[in-house]
């Protein structure tokens, strides 16, 4: 056994020590000027591609979400999910609701979370809604009825805050 | 415990409260969950801007693949000159949030009993001016869209809509006083018991009508039986006719079919002697009235006021209360606005497509067209909707052992609806609806639950069950109606005046999808 072996343990509890001198618990005050003051700025960018192996879609077939009613034998689906769907700069944050509002604000005099919209982007971006009668579509015997397929690119406007809230 | 401080505290911590992180206790957190979430938009407003969109997978009656290439679609505030403007709307406010949450009781009455829904609740006024069930019904009676250009007196729909109760009054007056020295309940018990002989002299109609049928089977017999030759000298008359040869042809196939015409013809004059004396039992005068009339006037006084119960009775029902309860709300309403009320702004909502189509030539007469070739043909179409409120509507949603169930009740109120088929064109060769609402009810928890399924050959179904007779008088009573009415319709510069749907009920529906071959 070596000094610096024995010496290890002794090292890394004084550096403990040291730490834990240096976790102050902030104060009430403290604590109120840290939480939530800026939100969080999200920025994403979601990319569903085709998958070659699911040869039933021509070139493959893209995501599918599948929701089935209670008592239902088949399923209501989002099929063939495929594109790119990107927003940056959403902002999350929590925010006093006291003035405002033709008068509603101070009258709510409560918090809430808000959403605050930005641009998005869409680059043949697609799905197809139907109803089937299985939840996966690479199954024996699969049968799937296509209402309709709705397909976008390009950069859509949305401008807007979002506030949700306990309801009473 | 431990988990829920966890919750608790992440609770505090979103809350972004500074005040000391204490645990909740149980009954507290039994407080939080089970209430909903309460969301509004401000600020608000949607342009397709650069994107393009579009739908496919449609098909035409044909089979044919049909496109709608969306060139435009905005969600903006009213005032926004269909969209041209980034005007912000507002979806709600703080003390009036679009609600989702579990509800029940009160608050979703018409579920079975001890149940609980999933209710999503558009912003709700109870204000006149913003509570849509008011609003709407003004807005019909006033025709005009309120602000415009020969539209700013609001007491025009109450001026409307006394037009109509004094119609409704004069008819009631004059029917009040043609038996006021009658009285209605013994009006009543004279038309019952004259009733009486109709309900015998009916029953021997009915059975005069089968004797009828019945004795025309039996010459339809015998006439195929009968000879082409009676006797050497009688042919074979028309159906319906006799053999010359009479009661006397020696023929019995013959003899038999002249017989069975003689029985015809003495059915047929019977059943008329039976109805000549139905019509004179309708026509048995009482108090200076037939019974026809009598009968007539009673049914329309119970329309008007309520079925009567006593000699001289008051208008406690029927329409022309309806009416006048009517007029009252319509008199708020025209109130709110002359003292200077306005109502929560609405959404400016629009959609230009285009359709791409196949389309094929015919040339010729209709009888003998000739088919030419098929082209692509693109058809444009816009619709936009102007100050467009969903106040005071609810989806609730549940589960029971038919699937998953609902009811809904949509309230629709939009200023002015513009459908258009041309793209450079002004509004008086589109179609013009002002002042449109619609009240559209479907489902009612107990007695006719929405049902939405998928069957297992994977085709969407929705249903409403239909009435039964079990359950026919409270479905009638309490399942609600739905209502449509357009203040003015305006065609391609044509006023077409006010149109209305009353009381619509949906008594049985099934709708199913159906996979075509590709």
């Amino acid at each position: 056994m070596t000094i610096a072996k024995a010496l290890l343990p002794l090292f890394l509890l004084v550096g403990a020590a040291l730490a834990q001198a240096e976790l102050r618990p902030l104060d009430e005050g403290e604590l109120q000027d840290v939480t939530g003051q800026d939100g969080i700025s999200l920025s994403a960018n979601l990319t569903f591609a085709p998958n070659p192996a699911l040869t039933r879609c021509a070139g493959g077939c893209g995501a599918r979400v599948a929701i089935k009613p209670g008592h239902s034998d088949g399923f209501i689906v989002v099929d063939n999910i495929l594109g790119t769907f990107s927003f940056e700069g959403l902002k999350l944050d929590i925010v006093t609701i006291d003035s405002g509002f033709a008068g509603e604000g101070a009258q709510f005099n409560g918090q809430a979370l808000r959403l605050e919209l930005t641009e998005a982007r869409f680059e043949n971006a697609r799905f197809t809604l139907g109803s089937s009668n299985q939840a996966r579509g690479d199954q024996a015997g699969f049968r799937q009825t296509d209402l309709l397929t709705y397909s976008t690119n390009g950069e859509v406007r949305l401008h807007g805050n979002l506030y949700f809230f306990a309801a009473p | 415990m431990r988990a829920a401080m966890i919750a608790g505290l992440a609770l505090l911590a979103l809350a972004g409260a500074g005040q000391a992180m204490e645990a909740l206790d149980d009954r507290e957190l039994g407080e939080i969950s089970g209430a909903g979430v309460g969301f509004f938009l401000d600020n608000f407003y949607y342009d397709q801007g650069s994107a393009t969109a579009r739908v496919t997978g449609l098909k035409d009656t044909q089979g044919n693949p049909l496109a709608i290439d969306f060139e435009r679609a905005y969600i903006k505030g009213e005032g926004s000159q269909r969209g041209t403007l980034d005007t912000e709307a507002s979806l709600g406010s703080p003390l009036h949030p679009f609600t989702l949450g579990v509800v029940s009781g009160a608050k979703a009455p018409t579920l079975p009993a001890g149940g609980q829904a999933l209710q999503l609740h558009t912003p709700t006024w109870t204000d006149p001016l913003n509570d849509t069930h008011q609003y709407g019904l003004w807005s019909y009676y006033q025709g005009c869209l309120y602000g415009e250009a020969g539209c700013t007196d609001p007491q025009k729909a109450v001026n409307n809509i006394d037009v109509e109760l004094n119609k409704l009054q004069s008819q009631r007056d004059q029917l009040l006083a043609r038996y006021q020295s009658v009285g209605f309940l013994t009006l009543k018990s004279g038309i019952d018991q004259d009733m009486q002989v109709v309900y015998q002299r009916q029953a021997q109609v009915a059975t005069e009508t089968s004797d009828v049928q019945s004795a025309y089977g039996t010459m339809q017999t015998r006439y195929a039986a009968a000879p082409s030759t009676a006797d050497l000298f009688y042919p074979k008359p028309a159906f319906g006719e006799k053999y010359g040869c009479g009661n006397i042809c020696i023929n019995s196939a013959a003899r038999a079919y002249n017989q069975s015409v003689d029985a015809y013809q003495q059915q047929v004059s019977e059943l008329a002697a039976a109805q000549k004396s139905l019509a004179e039992a309708w026509n048995t005068e009482r108090d200076g009235y037939t019974l026809n009339q009598r009968a007539t006037d009673y049914d329309e006084f119970s329309n008007l006021c309520g079925t009567p119960t006593q000699q001289q009775p008051s208008c406690a029902a029927g329409r022309v209360k309806k009416t006048q309860d009517n007029r009252s709300v319509l008199v708020i309403v025209a109130t709110s606005l002359q003292n200077g009320g306005t109502r929560v702004k609405g959404l400016d909502i629009g959609i230009e497509a285009t359709f791409t189509l196949p389309s094929t030539a015919y040339s010729g007469a209709a009888s003998g067209a000739t088919k030419g070739a098929t082209s692509t043909r693109t058809d444009f179409f816009s619709i936009n909707l102007e100050g467009f409120s969903l106040h005071g509507a609810y989806l609730n949603l549940w589960g029971d052992s038919s699937g998953l169930v609902g009811e809904t009740s949509l309230q629709m109120y939009a200023d002015k609806l513009i459908i258009g088929g041309c793209r450079n064109c002004s509004d008086a060769n589109r179609a013009v609806a002002k002042n449109l609402y619609f009240d559209i009810n479907l489902g009612h928890g107990t007695l006719q639950p929405l049902s939405l399924g998928v069957l297992s050959d994977g085709e969407l179904r929705l249903s409403l069950p239909g009435v039964t007779w079990a359950n026919h008088e409270a479905f009638y009573q309490q399942v609600p109606k739905s209502n449509i009415s357009i203040g003015n319709l305006n065609i391609g510069g044509v006023d077409l005046g006010s149109q209305v749907v009353r009381g619509m009920r949906v008594d049985y529906l099934d709708v199913r999808t159906v996979s075509l071959p590709r």
